[in-house]
């Protein structure tokens, strides 16, 4: 049906029916009126139409000829003010109309009209009213599906959300609304928004974005979704808030599409317009499509009166990821604003905010490069002094002391009257107090405590606290003791507060007041149970007692050290054994141990307890069961290639053989065992017994069948089945006949199979001789430390000494060096050469120093107390002569020179030759003379 | 010498015998001359092709020699429109369309030397069907062999994404890493640019920059969880990486958001199985593998 054809079809018919009965010249001037207006319409030309019929309707509106004809005039002049939007008129025409003719065949499409033209006045109640009209008149009427649509539009625009959401639930799902079921979405989500519905619209958003329901409409949904996040963000619904802001779009993609959707809407309209037939119903979807059109670039506009969009829901974004604890996201939302959007106003805030994000994410050296960029970029914000603070922060969170304290001291000159300077010096005193710097921790966190300004600080308690740690850990006990006594007083609520009781009663110990130690860590142990220094107290208790001389109840305190503590129950158990060894209850030793070799079985320091089982069973007197405790533990536990400690066994386990007949006993045993032990491919074991009758022949002067066995030990045990005491076995070999190259693979074999083994610190000590005999002092230090940390028993422990010592002299610590030599000199267990190498170290350290006069003391203790070491005796003449040259005792020096030259032991060393030289140098000859004096 | 040979001439009787499935067909000829024949192709022969064509009243058949042809437009093979690879719904469907296409190909490789053959948008379509099905290596071959003859350069740039993803799927060290870094900042669309992420990500995983990986994959649960799944497959890789950095809480809050955002899914069932794990006490760091995080949607 179009609208030529109802006007020319129907009403032409009717109109020269009426106008046959009229005056001749009247019925022409109605009838070209008529013609004219029909033209007009049909060309589009509704101005001329909408004249037209006014005109015929004010000549004829009551001529009784006319009556007839009259709707149909009424029915176009209304088409022709709707179609120039004369809405006003064109319902006043509409209504003449429908009163004239109220069945008329176009009551549908005119009630369609009516309540359109309504609408675009902004009367949406009398529009909603027609519309109902319509659907209830005519419920297949073709357009009946934007009738009920555009009646939820109204409902809305009366903010009537309850009656335009069944209308746009109509419209969604309705077979004939299929094209209006994308818009009935988007204003969907609008209404339940708009009725606080919000997990609805929530539900209904989220589906429609991923389903992507409402293609066309993105900024409606965008814009919807950034509200609707925000009310769920202000009801705490922070889960809701982040499905919400993450079915926006950015400004940028929401332009692009809705600029392609009104570039498509254009061309709609353009198609519609250029068509020549101007049916109703495409005049109507030219004024649809031109609403659309008007619609998509208001929202357009307002889009781009929104600058601050994107950051401003990235900063949403970022704000809810934070709150619900999802940090990573939260950084890259915040990194986002920070790249996209350097010009933005927000920037600034969303950097500082990336940069508290990471420290909180303790991503340090990630957050110290965004607050370096963030200080270069914006020194003068607000969060500038914040942002440099959490940078010093984060080194100390690493635990990079050193670099916390230098960032904190700028940070302290560059911001003096920063917020939180409290805090700052406070790190910066805590930083060096973490370095050992107890000196200036100590002077700095004093200076804190007599600040007025501090005094109401937050970090106070924090700077009690440390001021006493700082006391205790520099040595200061008897101060430390005080401190930590006054703050339990004033802080016993404190966090520090166990922590800080622990301390006093530690602090009792060192200050050797055991009783007090006893009572105030008691009262620790029962007050936390928890700490995780209730072992450690336990532990410090028992030796408190035990010190006091208590050792019943020490052994008590000791067995609170329970299996679980780890390395603390084999610590107690072998201080119960200490103390029943004191006591001489071996009987109680022998249950001591059999409790714990069966409670620890597969840990390696149960091999020790196996020695003590036997030790005790052989203090009982009990010979036999000591042996088989012995060969038990050898046998179950002996092929173990990463265990240790069998040597103790296996030495004491010769003192049960006495005799020469013992000693054949045991050597037979031991061949029958290695035989057994090898047929049965337990090679470790089998090396371990061969190693242990290679040292019985070696002390029985056996040496040539030791030796023997020595020989053919490589070849019949691999490298591979061996336990770093077996590898240790075959290095010193190589290493005392001086096949350094051979001894060094399994040095560093030792150092990589066995990390946990103590025997590792002798191969680390070997390795780092080496390093450093050809200058690589760096590995040399790796290796030195490595056995530092490996090292338990005391021989090694100062030959370690000594080579740190040679060590910090290389690297030029000539200082440093000497304490460590002097270290040596002070322990009585040094035997060997290690005195005079000692002694040569310091000499030598003295010599680095230049102080030549300290230096010869040193030297002529060697040649004079140490002699039967003739190497270090010609160096130690030679150097001592260099020294008095030095300081022009020339006479001195050629008195030292002909000492040595004059013994003939000395003259293989190189040290000889030089003599020879500098004598030659200083007398002209080489004419070895007795001097007057030795210096 | 003569081996060469006679493969050149298997190759040729077997592609000329696989032509014949796609005769005849109604073309139009672009000629060198300039001549445009609307014609039936109903051989081609070792020379070119042979046209039927109306002359007049009559029908006549006439030989075209390759050099005298400048490109034929082909009918589009409906193959091209008739499979949707997203859409096919079980594996027996995947594997007859991975049949029907791998037939045409063979058919049309018969005019791999004539401008306008639809061989590019078999290799296309072929090398989704295999990404599909898996076989990640001859979908690279497929797409290499795209690269080569494609004559656009959208097409090629497919191409190479398209091969940066197989050469992802088949190599366990982040090869291609920088290929699809590259990738995510010139993709077309957020659909695609979440799924470069994905693998941008793993591959920082797989190459053990996990704080890269989880900066990478997270943007997806930011970003585009509106674009598929690669928000659940996303944080689930992400899994891989909190572990190797002992994240356990992050680890545990990821965990928690795949059960409970998507729910009955593969995903949240990886999820469920990891913090069951945990809770028995395995370590975090066992479960660091990232390849234990890559399970798709059957």
């Amino acid at each position: 049906m179009t609208l030529v054809r109802i006007v020319a079809g129907t009403a032409f018919l009717v109109v020269a029916a009426a106008l046959a009965q009229a005056a001749q010249e009247e019925r022409l001037d109605a009838e070209a009126l008529y013609a004219r207006g029909l033209n007009a319409l049909t060309a589009g030309d509704f101005e001329v139409a909408a004249q037209s019929f006014q005109e015929f309707a004010t000549r004829y509106a009551n001529e009784p000829a006319m009556t007839a004809v009259m709707p149909r005039v009424y029915y176009a002049l209304g088409c022709a003010w709707y179609n120039l939007r004369k809405m006003e008129k064109a319902v006043e025409a509409f209504e003449e109309h429908l009163r004239r003719a109220p069945t008329s065949p176009q009551r549908a499409e005119v009630v369609f009209r009516m309540a359109s033209a309504q609408q675009a006045l902004g009367d949406y109640g009398r529009a909603v009213k027609l519309y109902n009209e319509l659907l209830r008149g005519f419920p297949e009427f073709e357009q009946g599906p934007d009738a009920r649509f555009q009646m939820a539009v109204c409902y809305m625009a009366m903010e009537d959300y309850t009656n335009a959401i069944p209308a746009l639930l109509w419209v969604r799902s309705h077979p004939r609304a299929r094209e209006l079921a994308g818009a009935a979405e988007a204003l969907l989500i609008r209404c339940y928004l708009q009725r606080g519905m919000y997990q609805v619209a929530l539900s209904n958003l989220v589906r429609v974005v991923r389903g992507r329901l409402a293609e066309d409409h993105v900024v409606l949904l965008g814009l919807a979704a950034l509200q609707l996040g925000d009310y769920l963000y202000e009801d705490y619904n922070y889960e809701g808030a982040l499905d919400a802001y993450r079915c926006v779009m950015r400004r940028g993609e929401m332009e692009r599409r809705q600029r392609v959707r009104v570039a498509r809407l254009q061309r709609l309209r353009s198609a519609v317009e250029k068509q020549s037939n101007q049916t109703w119903e495409r005049v109507s979807m030219r004024e649809r499509l031109a609403g659309l059109e008007a619609q998509c670039q208001a929202e357009l506009e307002q889009l781009a009166g929104m600058p601050e969009f994107d950051t401003a829901w990235l900063m949403r974004l970022a704000r809810c990821f934070y709150d619900v604890g999802r940090l990573w996201e939260a950084c890259i939302a915040f990194r986002a604003v920070v790249e996209e959007y350097p010009q933005s106003g927000m920037v600034t805030t969303a950097h500082a905010r990336l940069v508290l994000c990471l420290a909180q994410m303790r991503l340090f050296p990630t957050a110290r490069a965004e607050a370096e960029a963030f200080l270069m970029r914006y020194p003068r914000a607000a969060e500038a002094p914040q942002i440099a603070f959490v940078k010093a922060e984060s080194y100390l969170n690493e635990e990079n002391f050193a670099a916390a304290e230098a960032e904190l001291v700028k940070l302290l000159e560059e911001y003096p009257e920063h917020p939180s300077r409290d805090r700052a010096e406070f790190y910066l005193h805590l930083a060096q107090a973490l370095q050992e710097k107890f000196t200036e921790a100590r002077a700095g966190l004093e200076r804190w405590r007599q600040t007025a300004a501090y005094a109401k600080s937050s970090a106070a308690v924090d700077v009690a606290y440390w001021y006493a740690m700082v006391l205790y850990f520099s040595g200061d006990y008897t101060n430390a003791l005080a401190q930590l006594t006054a703050f339990l007083q004033q802080h016993p609520e404190s966090i520090y507060a166990p922590d800080v009781l622990y301390r006093i009663g530690a602090a009792h110990y060192l200050l050797e007041r055991y009783r007090d130690a006893a009572i105030t860590l008691v009262q620790f142990t029962q007050r936390y149970p928890d700490h995780p220094l209730i072992w450690e107290a336990r532990m410090l208790r028992g030796d408190a007692l035990a010190a006091l001389g208590q050792l019943d109840i020490a052994i008590r305190a000791y067995q609170e050290l329970r299996p679980e503590s780890g390395p603390y129950y084999h610590y107690g158990v072998a201080q119960i054994g200490k103390c029943y060894k004191s006591l001489q209850n071996y009987t109680n030793m022998v249950v001591l141990y059999q409790e714990y070799v069966a409670t620890v079985p597969n840990s390696p320091q149960v091999v020790e307890g196996m020695y003590w089982l036997g030790w005790a069973y052989r203090q009982l007197g009990n010979l036999h069961a000591a042996r088989e405790a012995y060969w038990d533990a050898l046998a179950r536990y002996g092929n173990q290639r990463a265990w240790w400690g069998f040597e103790e066994i296996l030495k004491d386990l010769q003192r049960m053989y006495p005799g020469s007949n013992g000693v054949e006993e045991l050597a037979q045993r031991l061949r029958e065992e290695v035989s057994v032990q090898r047929a049965r491919g337990r090679l470790t074991l089998a090396s371990r017994l061969a190693m242990a009758e290679y040292y019985m022949l070696q002390r029985n002067g056996r040496t040539n069948e030791a030796e023997e066995l020595a020989r053919t030990f490589g070849a019949r045990y691999p490298t591979n089945v061996l336990g770093a005491d077996g590898l240790l076995f075959v290095a010193r070999q190589a290493w005392q006949q001086g096949r350094t190259a051979d001894a060094v693979p399994l040095f560093m074999q030792i150092s990589r199979e066995f990390a946990a083994s103590p025997l590792r610190a002798e191969a680390e000590l070997r390795l780092a001789q080496v390093a450093r005999q050809r200058g690589a002092l760096e590995e040399a230090a790796r290796h030195l430390a490595a056995a530092e940390a490996a090292v338990q028993d005391v021989p090694t422990a100062l030959e370690i000494t000594i080579e740190r010592a040679e060590h910090l002299l290389g690297v030029g610590e000539a200082r440093a060096a000497i304490a460590k030599f002097e270290e040596v000199l002070a322990n009585r267990a040094a035997r060997g050469p290690l005195w005079p190498r000692a002694l040569f170290g310091i000499a030598s350290a003295y010599e680095e120093l230049t102080d030549y006069v300290k230096a010869i003391p040193y030297y002529q203790r060697i040649y004079v107390m140490y002699a039967g070491y003739p190497e270090l005796t010609a160096k130690a003449y030679y150097y001592s002569g260099r020294c008095f040259e030095r300081l022009n005792k020339i006479q001195e020096a050629i008195n030292s020179y002909r000492e040595l030259l004059n013994d003939p032991r000395l003259e293989q060393y190189e040290e000889a030759r030089y003599a020879r030289e500098r004598l030659k140098h200083l007398t002209g000859s080489n004419v070895l003379q007795t001097g007057e004096g030795s210096s | 010498m003569k081996a060469h040979l006679r493969l050149v001439l298997l190759w040729a009787v077997s592609a000329l015998a696989a032509a014949a499935q796609l005769l005849p067909m109604a073309i139009r000829l672009h000629l060198k001359d300039g001549r445009k024949l609307d014609c039936v192709l109903v051989q081609r022969t070792a020379e070119g092709i042979l046209v039927e064509r109306r002359v007049g009243t009559t029908r006549a058949r006439e030989p075209h020699r390759l050099e005298q042809i400048d490109a034929i437009q082909f009918p589009l093979p409906s193959i091209l429109t008739s499979i949707n690879v997203r859409a096919l719904r079980d594996k027996q469907a995947l594997e007859e369309a991975v049949q029907a296409v791998e037939q045409q190909y063979t058919a049309w490789q018969a005019f791999a030397d004539i401008r306008g053959n639809h061989l590019p948008g078999l290799l296309r379509l072929y090398g989704a069907l295999l990404e599909r099905q898996k076989a990640y290596g001859t979908a690279a071959r497929m797409y290499e062999q795209l690269q080569r003859i494609a004559v656009d350069e959208p097409t090629r740039l497919h191409a190479t994404k398209r091969l940066a993803v197989c050469t992802f799927w088949t190599s366990t060290n982040g090869a291609a890493l920088v290929a699809l870094t590259n990738f995510v900042a010139t993709a077309e669309d957020d659909a695609e640019r979440a799924e470069f992420l994905f693998y941008a990500g793993v591959s920082y995983a797989q190459r053990g920059e996990h704080v890269a990986a989880l900066f990478t994959l997270l943007k997806n649960p930011v970003f585009y969880s509106m674009h598929g799944a690669w928000e659940p497959r996303s944080l689930t890789a992400a899994l891989a990486s909190f572990a190797a950095l002992e994240r356990r809480e992050e680890f545990i809050t990821t965990c928690a958001t795949l059960t409970q955002r998507f729910e009955r899914t593969v995903w949240a069932a990886i999820a469920q199985d990891r913090l069951h794990a945990l809770t028995c006490g395995t370590n975090l760091t066992a479960l660091a593998s990232i390849t234990n995080y890559l399970a798709e949607e059957p």
